[in-house]
């Protein structure tokens, strides 16, 4: 790409301002970044600090009291429904709870994203299996969700985001509850998925060595707001309180 | 994928209700039978009793009793199932696939208990009028066809539609309250819990004022 692009060419999710509360508890105070295409962008904060609810609300899942968030030009907290289905369906989102369909097995619960688009039977067992494998699960495809350990679930989920091989992921949590091994299988899965397909993403995560392999970028909330940013190494050498603790190990 | 969706939820409510509603009806035909028979019999009418049985499981109780054990064994499942959905984040996990969750989940519910409440009712009239034919034939002897011919005697046309066009309200009233406690809410398990019961508690309310309604708009015709 040309040099002389501006930056804000680039900008593919861009928070500005957003405020969010429920009821009287403010979670997010003013909060804003831009994420350029490509881009791995790490969020980490202590528990509650609302990371959960600060993707949500950039995917249109929790309405914001004010500010504005746009994906690719789209200004999703004022889309209609076919706007944001438009959005959603280059968006990957990896719940922090798995959100597996209990109702469903694991392969119809994997091939779930693929019905709205138009893909032969074969060809989404094909996919499910190299997701599957990809994730390091075998053998599991005719087994309910309910029957697997909770990292199997964690790694099915992160399957499932997979799948449909989305321009945008957003990550919440994605190697919480497994055992390092895993955990860096993961977190070199969710690198190469970077680089093999150029995709932006968010990574929500208190897993400093998966921050460490995927960060481009790190932004670390408190209380609500945006505390630093900047990359692996800059926030390692920071004197803040806060933030010393993450990188303490 | 939403009409596969709709059989899999009329297999769900309709097939798995059949054994509740066979029972509850069989019995009820019986006890029916067996009580109004002294009655019956103190004015020498004991050859009308197939003949109210019938009319009185036709227009009333099969519609009723279905509805009412329809709500509470459809309506909580449906209610429980859509907030464990809600509250352990599948119903958002579908709105960010794309795929809209209310088409999926609660339209095709709605449906299929519209559609599936008439059909257990009838189901559950015929298993309720062999009920009576056991409940006549405990001291009488009774051949089923002479039986039949006797209980078909007084129904008419007009007893039947009525009943079953109030049933597929009953089953609108069942699909469409519990989808919206199930859908609506409250987060943790809590919220699942309440969803269940207010589903059964409104919808067996619901019933019973909708077949109030159902006699006064019958009555304005016939
Ligand atoms: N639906 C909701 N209604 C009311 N309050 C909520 C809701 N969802 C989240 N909160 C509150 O928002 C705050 C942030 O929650 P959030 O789930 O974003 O935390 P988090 O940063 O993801 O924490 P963790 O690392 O533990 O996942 C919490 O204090 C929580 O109580
Ligand atoms: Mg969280």
């Amino acid at each position: 790409m040309d040099e002389s692009t501006s930056s804000s060419n680039n900008t593919v999710i861009d928070v500005k301002h957003l405020c969010k509360s429920f009821g009287d508890k403010q979670i997010l105070q003013d909060i804003s970044f831009q994420i350029t295409k490509g881009e791995n962008l790490v969020i980490l904060g202590k528990s509650g600090s609302g990371k959960s609810v600060l993707i949500k609300c950039i995917i249109g899942l929790l309405p914001i009291d004010s500010g504005k968030i746009l994906i690719n030009n789209t200004v999703m907290n004022e889309a209609n429904l076919s706007q944001l289905n438009e959005v959603r369906k280059a968006v990957g989102f990896l719940f922090q709870s798995g959100a597996l369909y209990d109702s469903l097995s694991v392969m119809e619960n994997l091939v779930f994203p693929l019905r709205r688009k138009a893909i032969l039977k074969r060809d989404q067992l094909l996919a499910a299996e190299e997701v599957l494998k990809s994730v390091g699960l075998i053998d599991i495809a005719d087994k309910m969700p309910s029957e697997l350990s909770g990292g199997m679930r964690k790694r099915l989920g992160l399957a499932r985001t997979l799948i449909t091989k989305p321009q945008f992921i957003f990550y919440d949590e994605p190697t919480t509850g497994l055992d390092p091994i895993t955990s860096n299988e993961i977190s070199e899965l969710m690198n190469s998925i970077q680089q093999q397909f150029k995709t932006t993403s968010i990574i929500i995560t208190h897993d400093m060595a998966c921050a460490h392999t995927t960060a481009n970028r790190m932004l670390v909330l408190d209380e609500g707001k945006v505390l630093v940013e900047g990359s692996f190494d800059e926030l390692s050498q920071l004197d803040n309180e806060t933030v010393k603790a993450f990188f303490k190990i | 994928m939403i009409y596969t969706n709709w059989v899999r939820q009329c297999y769900f409510i309709g097939y798995n209700s059949l054994p509740l509603v066979g029972i509850t009806g069989f019995i009820m035909g019986l006890v029916l039978t067996i009580q109004s028979r002294p009655t019956l019999a103190s004015f020498g009418a004991e050859s009308w009793l197939p003949a109210m049985v019938s009319v009185s499981i036709v227009r009333e109780i099969g519609p009723v009793i279905t509805g009412i054990i329809c709500a509470g064994k459809v309506g909580s499942s449906i209610g429980a199932e859509l907030a464990s959905m809600r509250v352990t984040e599948q119903i958002d996990a579908m709105e960010v696939s794309g795929i809209n969750p209310f088409n999926y989940l609660v339209v095709t519910r709605v449906l299929a208990a519209t559609v599936m409440l008439p059909l257990l009712t009838i189901y559950s009239d015929c298993i309720s009028l062999l009920g009576s034919f056991f409940g006549v034939n405990i001291s009488g002897d009774v051949s089923f066809q002479l039986y039949l011919s006797q209980a078909m005697a007084e129904l008419q046309f007009s007893d039947i539609v009525p009943s079953l066009t109030k049933t597929v309200f009953f089953g609108l009233a069942i699909g469409l309250i519990s989808c919206y406690q199930g859908y609506t809410a409250a987060k943790g398990t809590v919220g699942v819990g309440k969803s269940a019961n207010s589903s059964v508690v409104i919808a067996s309310l619901l019933i019973f004022i909708i077949d109030m309604l159902a006699v006064q708009v019958t009555s304005l015709f016939i």
